[in-house]
């Protein structure tokens, strides 16, 4: 009898657990495995301005330093260098190196093109449309120590579920320029927190970039994503191939009649 | 975060209480998010050598040695400005891990290498992008599904000029190409990709090979980025040596 009843509120307190747990569970997991494209809820009105509404990032008189040493924007493109010279007819415009990078940084901070994010249980990931991943270990693994680990443009990223957002925590970057007048090192911490509105639809992530020998306050900003129709929506091949000269070039004037 | 972590893996230890039958609800939210009622295929997987079983492929009369030495340097060309060479390539590369990411609604297909453009497998979708809309590319348009426990993988909108187009085995992709993967497990940390092309211009027969991959450990780290420069002039020089030239659309 004794064992019949601790039987008994053995399984209660399993159902009881397990219909706590599992609701917890399942409240606290976003789904966020679709693609989303970025949207431009300033109405700012071009590339050039994507980014004005996030204030610029405080930095210590150091990073001052460093940032306004960095290269600025390479003028090296017939549009960007001769915008008020028209090229004549059968002239390309070329707007490119025609080198088909690998857009690590597109995977740290999506552009303008569709991102697509994929979960699984010990991991999600980040792709876009053309080659590259970024992980997300899920399984609980701490990061590395950053004194064995080679920097690289992803560097390394953990997440966990947190009040029904999705949170990564990013070390071990190569240094550069951050949105905003920003700056990382391997060292900076970046942490990101992907939230979804009531609908699903609406994906706002916080970027917090933490690091006090750059930073006087974290850098923090939002971005704004949709996701994409669920119905016949799909990702498109962003196709690049260097040795296609036309790959350069924007248009070609045609003949003026 | 400890506490976010604990509480994840303390939702995982719940399920296993599940044969009492009581998680209707929550489990259908779980499959719709992590995909958690299929076999698991998630993870990074090694092509070992010789994992394979590749019978010649039987071809059209009409495809001639000239059009294979065509498609040879079609390809070498690629190869040399760093194209992304899609499938089949990515599922033959030993460059990198092959990554499978099942997620609710897409099976995510990649590698860490600037040759591996991602390949995205469809679940909630039953028929093909309209060929009028979809542009051909090097990954084609896939849609999957689960037939007990093989996941298949249907793909067509091949680019007849994108990326690498040989297939193992003979034969080339082009924009009429149709091919059919059977991911199966066979056990925990084997899987079986079984692939069958069919294409009414280049194969006389469906040609069906199959490759055997072993999962890597679960607290493997992804490799870096694989990346190819095209301006490499010494990279460049090697291989056009190697394979006499394989220049730009010049």
């Amino acid at each position: 009898m004794f064992a019949i009843k601790k039987y008994l509120v053995s399984s209660l307190s399993s159902i009881g657990l397990v219909y706590c747990c599992s609701t917890a569970y399942a409240q606290d997991i976003p789904n966020l495995t679709d693609g989303f494209v970025r949207v431009d809820l300033e109405g700012s009105g071009g590339f050039d301005y994507l980014t004005d509404y996030i204030e610029p990032a405080k930095l210590t008189p150091e990073a001052q330093q460093i940032v306004a040493n960095l290269p600025g924007r390479q003028l090296g493109f017939d549009y960007l260098r001769e915008s008020e010279t028209p090229k004549g007819e059968g002239e390309a415009y070329i707007v490119t190196s025609g080198v088909c990078n690998y857009r690590a940084n597109t995977l740290l901070q999506p552009d303008s093109s569709a991102f697509f994010l994929t979960q699984t249980e010990r991991m999600v990931i980040l792709t876009r449309e053309e080659a590259g991943v970024r992980h997300i270990y899920m399984d609980g693994r701490a990061h590395p120590e950053l004194s064995g680990f080679t920097p690289d443009q992803l560097g390394h990223s953990i997440g966990w579920y947190e009040d029904g957002d999705l949170v990564v925590e990013t070390v071990g970057l190569t240094p550069g320029g951050v949105i905003a007048g920003g700056y990382r090192t391997p060292n900076t911490v970046l942490t990101e927190r992907y939230s979804l509105s009531d609908d699903d639809n609406r994906l706002t992530v916080n970027y917090t970039w933490t690091d006090p020998a750059i930073y006087v306050e974290p850098h923090s900003y939002e971005v704004f994503y949709e996701r994409l129709p669920s119905e016949y929506a799909y990702a498109y091949e962003s196709w690049c191939d260097s040795g296609d000269p036309l790959n350069r070039t924007s248009i070609i004037v045609p003949e003026q009649l | 975060m400890k506490h976010s972590i604990n509480k994840f893996y303390k939702g995982i230890s719940c399920l296993s209480f599940s044969m009492l039958g009581l998680l209707s609800v929550s489990e259908t939210t779980l499959a719709q998010t992590m995909n958690n009622d299929t076999p698991d295929l998630s993870g990074f997987w090694e092509l070992p050598l010789g994992s394979h079983v590749i019978p010649e492929a039987s071809l059209l009369d009409s495809i001639t040695p000239t059009q294979m030495e065509q498609i040879a340097k079609h390809d070498a060309r690629a190869i040399r400005w760093c194209n992304m060479l899609g499938v089949p390539y990515i599922m033959t590369q030993r460059n990198r891990p092959l990554e499978i990411w099942a997620g609710s609604n897409h099976v995510a297909i990649v590698a860490m290498t600037k040759h591996a453009s991602p390949r995205y497998a469809y679940l909630d979708m039953t028929d093909h992008i309209d060929p009028l809309i979809y542009e051909p590319s090097s990954t084609g348009q896939s849609i999957a599904y689960w037939q007990e426990d093989t996941l298949v993988v249907d793909t067509i909108g091949f680019s007849g000029e994108k990326g690498g187009l040989a297939i193992p085995g003979g034969g080339f992709r082009t924009e009429t190409s149709h091919l059919v993967e059977r991911f199966r497990l066979i056990n925990e940390n084997t899987l079986s990709v079984v692939s069958t092309w069919t294409d009414e211009n280049v194969f006389a027969a469906p040609h069906t090979y199959e490759y055997r991959y072993q999962r890597l450990p679960a607290d493997y780290t992804a490799p870096a980025f694989m990346g190819c420069d095209s301006t490499d002039q010494e990279r460049t020089q090697f291989l056009e040596a190697a394979w006499g030239g394989a220049g730009s659309l010049d």
